[in-house]
């Protein structure tokens, strides 16, 4: 039978990720938002949960490939093509 | 940017189309052994494999670099066996996957600290959660958060950190990244959502939480 009342904060928990991804189903996101309209600390815990994404995706953000990392694989791929075309 | 090689011919931007054909016809060269041909492409896809060996590489820039280098040459000594149909940045980031996975699955000495089970204690005084909006002091301290979150993102296991870079850093899909880890969207889904929480408490004590 399909649950319809609110979540408790233990059932919530389990759906945060996809509740900030924005994959949950809407009668699972209404659930979970009918929870949250009553529980203060749940709020608190999502933003942090999304502010931990947005700190990991800051972290990683794209920097440029070293110089001398790309010189050094250029070299390597010439000799690899050298030595390949040798054993045709 | 660095100017390109004479006699390169780098993938011009055009439509999705133009792209796609430049990009096969660099392929097929390179199946027939032309390094130039197979530059291109490096310079293609480079970064965000660059970016997917620094992050798993948590902290070890050296390693990062290997990896990186050692993809792009993997990739060279195969091409002949990359299927024409498929996408030859699924299977970059599969190669380079690998040789992370393969680098760090025997460095079990990282503790994954067990979940919580709720998000916080009923009754008993919640878990006080401090904003983590940034302030401007705390933005002053970017750098300082930068090196905070390299350290907590190297002490998850390999598995789960392939999957928050693919997901959070690459942004990729869920169904993108099981494809390149070769797992279930199901267990892309788990990872990333158990690797998510063990961060997120971890950047807690960073960001001034009250200890529960």
């Amino acid at each position: 039978m399909k649950k319809t009342g609110p979540m408790r904060c233990r059932q919530m928990l389990a759906k945060l990720s996809s509740y900030i991804d924005e994959e949950l189903d809407e009668a699972t996101c209404c659930r979970l938002e009918a929870h949250l309209a009553d529980c203060p600390p749940c709020v608190e815990f999502i933003k942090t949960l999304r502010k931990t994404v947005c700190l990991v995706h800051e972290a990683g953000k794209p920097r440029p490939v070293p110089a001398r990392a790309h010189k050094d694989l250029q070299a390597k791929l010439k000799a690899c093509a050298a030595q390949l075309q040798k054993r045709r | 940017m660095r100017a390109a090689p004479k006699g390169f011919r780098p993938i011009q931007k055009g439509t999705i189309a133009e792209m796609e054909g430049a990009e096969r016809e660099l392929i097929e060269r390179s199946k027939a052994g032309d390094a130039e041909a197979f530059s291109s492409l490096v310079r293609a896809h480079e970064d965000k494999i660059f970016t997917l060996a620094r992050s798993v590489c948590a902290g070890l820039p050296a390693e990062a670099e290997d990896v990186y280098q050692e993809t792009f040459l993997t990739a060279f000594k195969k091409i002949a066996t990359f299927r024409s149909d498929a996408s030859l940045s699924t299977w970059l980031h599969r190669i380079a996957a690998n040789l992370c996975f393969m680098r760090y699955r025997k460095k079990k000495a990282e503790p994954f600290v067990p979940l919580l089970d709720e998000p916080h204690k009923d009754g008993e005084g919640h878990r006080q959660f401090k904003d983590w909006r940034l302030t401007p002091e705390e933005a002053a301290r970017k750098h300082e958060l930068g090196a905070a979150v390299t350290k907590a993102l190297a002490s998850l296991p390999v598995e789960y950190r392939l999957v928050l870079t693919l997901r959070d850093i690459e942004e990729l899909s869920n169904e993108e990244t099981a494809k390149i880890l070769g797992i279930s969207v199901a267990a892309v889904k788990s990872r990333l959502h158990r690797g998510r929480l063990y961060l997120r408490d971890r950047f807690g004590e960073l960001m001034g939480d009250e200890k529960p």
